[in-house]
């Protein structure tokens, strides 16, 4: 119990504060917004109708559709991001009448139950998580909290082997379920949990996730308002990479010793800081703008940790898909003219077959549930985004993770969409609509970004421009548009830094392109746990696009000045151009170079 | 499992018992109620190849029961057994109806 973990100098580390809603900085945003769209569609009307080189058409073209597409994505923003309303807090409820009508039963005091999710984590960071829902008050103590252990491992102790998770749950005294399969995954695990247990409302922690004490003093009063299916918190990673002095790196890289030398480079970089979060993990441009905006649109989705849930909710859904399914089999069978005899043999063998699933079993289990609850229209299910932190989690460290994580989010999210786009689904408000599909869509950006980091390459080398000409006309449509762009991104982002999420969305598009190619194509998504531990992986796979890209940028450029000197280069004015978009698309990608090479230093007994 | 709850079936005053009276259905999970919870017992018997439950005291049915009653179905369907809940009161009946299950369960 006394291990020392990789994380456990940061234990102290607090969290971040939501950002205060302003109405007047909404106001703001809002007129911001609405001029960005016009100014934008005034540049893509120029852009698509007087700009194009015909020397290079098919150039042209690839541009102003990539900047087209991007353009939608700023539209999908701005609707997102339109306004705040957070939700009214309440008191923490006591009993069941005041989250459900008692039709007849009689009242008593509410159960809540606790999960934490496990599959192959080590037991004793998985103590820590028990510890700490152990920890969590609640302030009727008629209100039973029980936690339980989700251990999909099965690791009960028959396999001596592996670690025994059923032994600290039972050392902890919490109560521990297993099954003997994992159908479904961690949707699998849940269902099970479901069947075992009879919490009113149930919390999702994963087996890395550390509730604080008020974790469900804070969110239950959400719950009094009897549409609220599920409320999500913040997930906060507290262990992100620190920021490293750009002096120490260059003492340890090249070995100094030399004192004097030390002392000068104390004093040139010094100051400067770099590789703080250097797999770009903080999600709180996510939680702290994205989601919570969202609760304006009733359009938050769940993350699955740190979110606490009504039970009736997801189990309405899971009959419902039921009934649906065995529907949807009589229907087709009476269109098909079949007997009865037949159509009552099918639907029962149906009827065994068909398992009645809360949570989708799906690689995107949390928002394809979030969508299917949204879009019920007999509920009008409520979903609620927490905007203060109640927990804390671990992040992954190393990049090869990281990319797992991350092209699982994606695939999942595309599958969505070629299976049962929420643009179409019935039930969804417009609002919902839009946001689902902005996720959705934020996973085509390779697709417009890889011609963005392309464009300049070839231009380097045909010198031709994919425009007439770098003139005042281009300049009089694109600066006012980009420059009101970032005023608005600003805005609807304010408090909160967006230059790593920034780099990691221009340097991930090689895997989020794979993930698009892999999921049209029909692979199937594997699920895979997100390893939490602190190891190291060859990443320098990863980044060879990277580096490609890179090395032509700096092989184009020396071209270009080269051709300028001897007085040869055709557009000079171009070459300014794309030089300068370069420096931000290298910036951009060498982060996922520095954090594959990047090593975390060791400490004794570190994992 | 710990939390399970083993549903015992008792033969009711309702049904004139002519089978043998049937091993009980399990039933997991908290179903119906929570005096149905206490008393971990739901009324039933087995006649003619039918397997009837009383539902005379059940006032309300959670989502959770409903799922807990598909389980019942599913495991009646395996042994080759019908299932019928009697004595269901409106409101139940009218869940059952808008989530979909009247096809399929049969109450009255």
């Amino acid at each position: 119990m006394n291990k020392e973990f990789y994380f456990s100098k940061y234990e102290d580390r607090i969290p971040y504060k939501p950002i205060p809603d302003n109405k007047y900085r909404t106001l703001l945003f809002q007129f911001c917004g609405i001029l960005t769209i016009a100014l934008g569609f005034s540049y893509l009307n120029w852009r698509w109708k007087f700009s194009f080189n015909y020397d290079v058409l098919w150039f042209s073209l690839l541009l102003v559709t990539a900047e087209t597409l991007s353009f939608i994505s700023t539209i999908l923003i701005v609707v997102n991001f339109w306004s705040n309303k957070d939700a009214e807090i309440n008191e923490p409820v006591h009993y069941l009448s005041e989250i459900e009508e008692l039709q007849g039963r009689s009242d008593r005091p509410l159960k809540i139950d606790v999960f934490i999710a496990t599959y192959n984590e080590e037991v004793e960071l998985v103590r820590l998580s028990i510890i700490d829902a152990k920890k969590i008050l609640y302030p009727y103590p008629d209100v039973y909290v029980n936690v339980y252990v989700l251990d999909d491992g099965r690791r009960d102790g028959r396999n001596p082997a592996s670690e025994n998770m059923k032994k600290v749950a039972e050392e902890e005294g919490v109560k521990y379920l297993i099954r003997e399969h994992n159908e479904g995954y961690k949707a699998g695990n849940l269902k099970n949990a479901l069947e075992h247990t009879n919490g009113d409302l149930f919390a999702i922690l994963d087996a890395d996730t550390r509730a604080f004490q008020n974790f469900l003093v804070n969110t239950t009063g959400y719950f009094r308002r009897n549409k609220v299916a599920w409320v999500q918190t913040p997930q906060w990673f507290y262990d992100t990479t620190e920021a490293e002095k750009m002096s120490d790196i260059i003492n340890t890289k090249f070995k100094i010793k030399n004192i004097n030398v030390k002392k000068t480079i104390e004093f040139v970089f010094g100051k400067i800081k770099v590789n703080e979060d250097i797999y770009g993990n903080d999600p709180r441009l996510f939680y702290d703008a994205i989601l919570r905006k969202r609760n304006f649109h009733n359009a938050a989705f769940c993350c699955g940790a740190a979110s606490i849930h009504r039970r009736e909710a997801i189990m309405s859904l899971a009959v419902k898909d039921f009934s649906e399914e065995i529907k949807k089999l009589e229907e087709d069978l009476v269109s098909q003219n079949k007997s009865k005899i037949e159509i009552q043999e099918k639907t029962n063998q149906l009827i065994l077959d068909q398992e009645v699933i809360p949570f989708k079993f799906h690689a995107s289990e949390d928002i394809y549930t979030s969508i299917m609850l949204h879009a019920d229209k007999e509920n009008r299910w409520e979903s609620i985004q927490h905007p203060d932190i109640e927990c804390k989690m671990l992040s992954t460290q190393d990049l090869s993770s990281w990319i797992k994580q991350h092209q699982r989010y994606a695939e999942g999210s595309l599958d969505i969409a070629l299976k049962d786009n929420p643009l179409f689904k019935n039930g969804l408000s417009l609002g919902q609509k839009i946001c689902y599909f902005n996720t959705i869509w934020s996973y085509f950006a390779p697709l417009w970004i890889l011609i963005f980091l392309v464009c300049p390459i070839i231009f380097f080398f045909t010198l031709k421009l994919p425009v007439k000409a770098y003139s005042f006309d281009f300049f009089k449509y694109f600066i006012p548009f980009q420059v009101m762009n970032t005023l608005t991104i600003t805005l609807g982002c304010w408090g909160i830094s967006t230059k790593r999420g920034d780099q990691y969305y221009i340097s991930s598009f090689w895997f989020m392109l794979m993930s698009l190619l892999s999921v049209i194509r029909g692979k199937k998504i594997e699920f895979n746990v997100t390893r939490k531990d602190l190891h190291t992986s060859n990443s320098l796979k990863h980044v060879l696009p990277h580096i490609t890209i890179i090395a032509l940028i700096v092989l184009g450029i020396i071209y270009n000045a080269f051709l300028i000197l001897i007085g040869h280069h055709p557009t000079p004015s171009g070459f300014a151009a794309n030089a300068f978009w370069c420096i931000f698309n290298i910036i951009s990608l060498s982060i996922m170079i520095r954090a594959a090479f990047w090593k975390p230093i060791k400490t004794q007994n570190s994992i | 499992m710990e939390t399970e709850i083993e549903t015992k079936i008792k033969q009711t005053e309702l049904i004139k018992k002519e089978d043998k009276a049937s091993e009980p259905l399990p039933i997991k999970g908290h179903i119906l109620d929570d005096k149905l919870e206490k008393e971990s017992e739901l009324a039933g018997v087995l006649c003619k190849g039918v397997q009837y439950y009383d539902f005379r005291n059940i006032p309300f049915i959670s989502n959770t029961g409903l799922a807990s009653l598909i389980k019942i179905l599913k495991a009646s369907l395996k042994q080759g057994i019908k299932l019928k809940f009697v004595n269901v009161n409106k409101r139940i009946k009218q869940k059952i109806q808008t989530m979909g299950l009247d096809k399929f369960i049969n109450c009255s």
